[in-house]
């Protein structure tokens, strides 16, 4: 069995008398992409940042590669921040120069290597060119090129796709995917579903200050879709009776949703629904599997938390910053 | 060794950045000026350069300073953070930048003196003996000023600090209020961490070594080194929440 990249604990972290994190167990195993899955605020960010070690926690437990102190494995995480914001007055290559020489590399070593990642990352001529002038495409390209130029073992990327085409999306997704092919082990954050199903190997909601749900991308492939019936007013005692079919039969006043879906089920929730003569409006393959398990883990998470999270990572950033 | 060339890699990057997005150019209209007003036609002393420019180089320090500390707040940083650099890299690679920038600027201004209106009473060995406690004052201010940043301290320990610093400093402007016997003994504790820069300035300008004048540079050196210290220190302990642009 792989060895723990990251591990983290009953893992906790308040701002002031918000709590982001309430109890975060996590563990990713090398050589797996991870991804991380989670509505804005609801702290993906502020755990990347634990795990990087920009935060301290205020409880439990982070070990990156079976230590605890983050600054003796600086050189073998890299980090692509969610918003690209590089050093606008240096060329893409006096950056990487930079960053190299701080990771530790130097002579001919560092510049074979930033000439391998500026291949890797398709960054071309426009290397020497200014930051500055870059397209956000491109910002998002030489961020990755310093995540990777160290040849890290982790890399802890947040949202790589943001701002991306989707041209460059795929191709963003299958340079991480590349990278994981030798040996790299890779923790995403994002919200994009169609990146994580591209990408990840297995994946993890955070609501509610918690890790809610972790899957096998593979195993919720296998699941394939779920199915919505829309209905005009779904009475108590058909509710009642569906909730007897068993947990993959979810509802509401309006919609009763099957998932994972099997031919047997579904006829037993329309049998259900026509011996109560309950008005059917529509019979919609929604989601995939992995859009509906996002979703039920969503919906459970904030069930489950009692206090309302952050409405944007934004907003709390500005909260933190003024409380500072 | 590694941990150096680290530092000196941060500290040359920052620099060119400072340079490059013409921040620098601050500094060198206001020594310009400076030297221009105060320097260029009057008949001066060694005396009278040493008190201009002590107090200029300590302004220029506090922008300068505050400035470089702007810079690191910015998302930027995190990139750089989580590099074997480390938080302790980071906070001195840009101290060292703005001593670097303040030391320059004096450099220019002493030039400029020298070679245009040179004071009459210039001696070089003098000039380099009063050099030394004017710009260990521009490092003791400049650490105090990381220690008060945003960057080291929460707000709460700020405002604490800033005020013993008002009550050591604003001693002669409450003799007149009735509650300065309260404040007295409070002033009399506060002032005397400010002593080697008082007693460094009056060295500068002065010149009169005699007496244990050699061991006030060895008080302002403990005090940046102090300073300087209990930012890292409080830095490291710190959540790093770096300003959106």
């Amino acid at each position: 069995m792989a060895e723990q990249a990251i591990y983290t604990s009953n893992l906790r972290k308040s701002y002031g008398s918000l709590q982001v994190l309430r109890g975060v167990d996590l563990e990713v195993l090398q050589g797996e992409i991870w991804g991380l899955l989670g509505p804005n605020g609801a702290g993906k960010s502020t755990l990347m940042h634990l795990i990087l070690g920009l935060l301290k926690p205020d409880d439990g437990t982070i070990r990156v590669f079976g230590v605890e102190e983050r600054e003796q494995l600086s050189t073998r995480i890299g980090y692509l921040p969610e918003r690209p914001h590089y050093h606008n007055q240096f060329t893409g290559r006096e950056y990487l120069v930079t960053l190299g020489r701080l990771s530790g590399l130097g002579g001919k070593r560092l510049h074979d290597r930033i000439d391998t990642v500026i291949d890797l990352v398709g960054l071309g001529p426009s290397a020497d060119r200014r930051i500055g002038t870059y397209s956000k495409g491109m910002r998002q390209r030489i961020g990755l090129a310093q995540a990777v130029l160290h040849e890290p073992d982790l890399l802890i990327v947040d949202e790589p796709a943001s701002g991306l085409d989707p041209a460059g999306q795929r191709e963003m997704g299958l340079l991480l995917r590349t990278l994981s092919e030798t040996g790299h082990t890779i923790f995403v954050c994002t919200h994009q579903l169609t990146e994580v199903a591209r990408l990840c190997d297995r994946i993890g909601v955070l609501v509610g200050g918690k890790i809610t749900q972790t899957s096998s991308v593979a195993a919720l492939h296998e699941q394939g879709h779920s199915i919505t019936i829309r209905v005009t007013d779904l009475p108590l005692e058909t509710a009642n009776a569906l909730q007897a079919l068993g947990p993959e039969v979810r509802y509401d006043r309006l919609s009763v949703t099957i998932f994972p879906t099997s031919d047997a089920l579904l006829a037993a929730v329309l049998r259900q629904l026509l011996d109560d003569d309950v008005a059917i409006q529509a019979i919609v393959p929604e989601a995939d599997a992995l859009e509906q398990f996002y979703l039920n883990a969503v919906h459970d998470g904030q069930a489950a938390a009692s206090a309302p999270a952050p409405s944007t990572t934004e907003d709390l950033l500005e909260t933190l910053i003024e409380d500072r | 060794m590694f941990a150096l060339r680290r530092l000196w890699t941060f500290t040359r990057f920052t620099l060119t950045e400072y340079i490059r997005s013409g921040r620098i150019i601050v500094e060198l209209v206001a020594v310009i000026l400076f030297w221009g007003l105060f320097l260029r036609e009057w008949t001066i002393g060694s005396e009278q350069f040493f008190s201009l420019t002590g107090i200029f180089t300590l302004l220029m320090a506090l922008y300068t300073t505050a400035a470089l500390l702007s810079l690191g707040e910015r998302p930027q940083g995190y990139v750089m953070l989580t590099r074997p650099l480390g938080r302790t890299g980071y906070l001195l690679g840009l101290y060292f930048v703005a001593l670097i920038v303040v030391l320059t600027m004096f450099a220019v201004v002493s030039a400029l003196t020298i070679t245009f209106n040179r004071p009459f009473d210039f001696l070089w060995n003098e000039f380099f003996m009063s050099v030394v406690p004017l710009l260990l004052n521009v490092a003791l201010l400049s650490s105090l000023i990381v220690l008060l940043s945003a960057l080291v301290l929460p707000n709460v320990m700020r405002l604490f600090l800033l005020a013993v610093l008002a009550i050591a400093l604003y001693s002669q402007a409450w003799h007149l209020s009735p509650v300065y016997r309260f404040i007295e003994p409070l002033q009399s504790l506060f002032s005397w961490p400010l002593y080697p820069a008082m007693a460094g300035f009056k060295l500068a300008t002065s010149r009169d070594w005699t007496g244990g004048g050699y061991y006030i540079p060895l008080a302002q050196l403990a005090l940046t080194v102090l300073l300087i210290s209990l930012a890292l220190i409080s830095f490291k302990r710190r959540d790093v929440i770096l300003r959106n642009q």
